[in-house]
């Protein structure tokens, strides 16, 4: 089973591919576009995954999206409702931005061909996981913290290879 | 010329856009601003899943949806 694992529109946007949990490839858009923490979607990064297995986006059972967009999106929309009106400039530079490209995430992946499921992983989760699955640990308490609150709680724990929030 | 002019779309486009947002900003979001602090809740509820995170788990149907 082939996963594509993609991280956009945040910082340092990038790809990996599993082969049933196994890390075959992975790389940051930033090698190829030589943009410094490039944040753009991962175009390059997908290709050269799948290439590097000469795999095509069809061959891909599941993608898995770093986080959930539109829970992201309401959040920084109510963050601008409680910090009005300090935060007038970042909501003229944000908007458009979210408006044309970073709510349409999922059709975004859709072009590339793919036509499987697409899971959206909550942030933190996301981040727990990588720190947990890349681990020598069978049992593990997680604290993941960082600028991008999705609304989930920032405390994790390991049991019998699930993870909890 | 075409590329200068090209530009100037571009500019006037992304003028007039902004001019909207800033329009929607002080309006909009300035209004639902009010009425948030008017009625915003002093006390946090207890029973919120912030508050107790032992019986959250995850089943893959929360993973379908992008919200």
């Amino acid at each position: 089973m082939y996963i594509l694992g993609i991280s956009a529109y945040y910082h340092d946007s990038a790809c990996c591919l599993l082969k049933d949990g196994k890390i075959l490839a992975s790389i940051e858009e930033e090698r190829f576009s030589r943009i410094k923490h490039d944040n753009n979607f991962p175009y390059q990064a997908i290709n050269f995954c799948l290439k590097s297995q000469n795999l095509s986006p069809k061959d891909i059972d599941f993608i898995a999206y770093y986080e959930k967009p539109l829970l992201k999106f309401e959040r920084i929309l109510e963050t601008f409702i409680d910090t009005w009106p300090k935060a007038f400039l970042p909501f003229l530079k944000g908007m458009p931005e979210w408006l044309d490209y970073k709510i349409k995430i999922e059709k975004t992946i859709r072009k590339l061909g793919f036509l499987g499921e697409i899971f959206f992983i909550p942030h933190h989760l996301s981040h727990a996981s990588s720190c947990y699955f890349t681990s020598p640990f069978e049992k593990a308490a997680i604290l993941t913290v960082d600028g991008e609150n999705g609304r989930q709680p920032v405390c994790g724990r390991q049991s019998q290879e699930k993870l909890f929030l | 010329m075409i590329i200068k002019l090209k530009n100037l779309i571009k500019k006037s486009n992304a003028f007039f856009i902004s001019v909207v947002l800033a329009l929607f900003y002080f309006l909009i979001i300035g209004f639902i601003s009010l009425i948030y602090r008017l009625f915003k809740k002093a006390k946090k509820n207890k029973n919120s899943y912030w508050e107790d995170v032992s019986t959250n788990s995850f089943n893959l149907n929360d993973f379908k949806l992008p919200y």
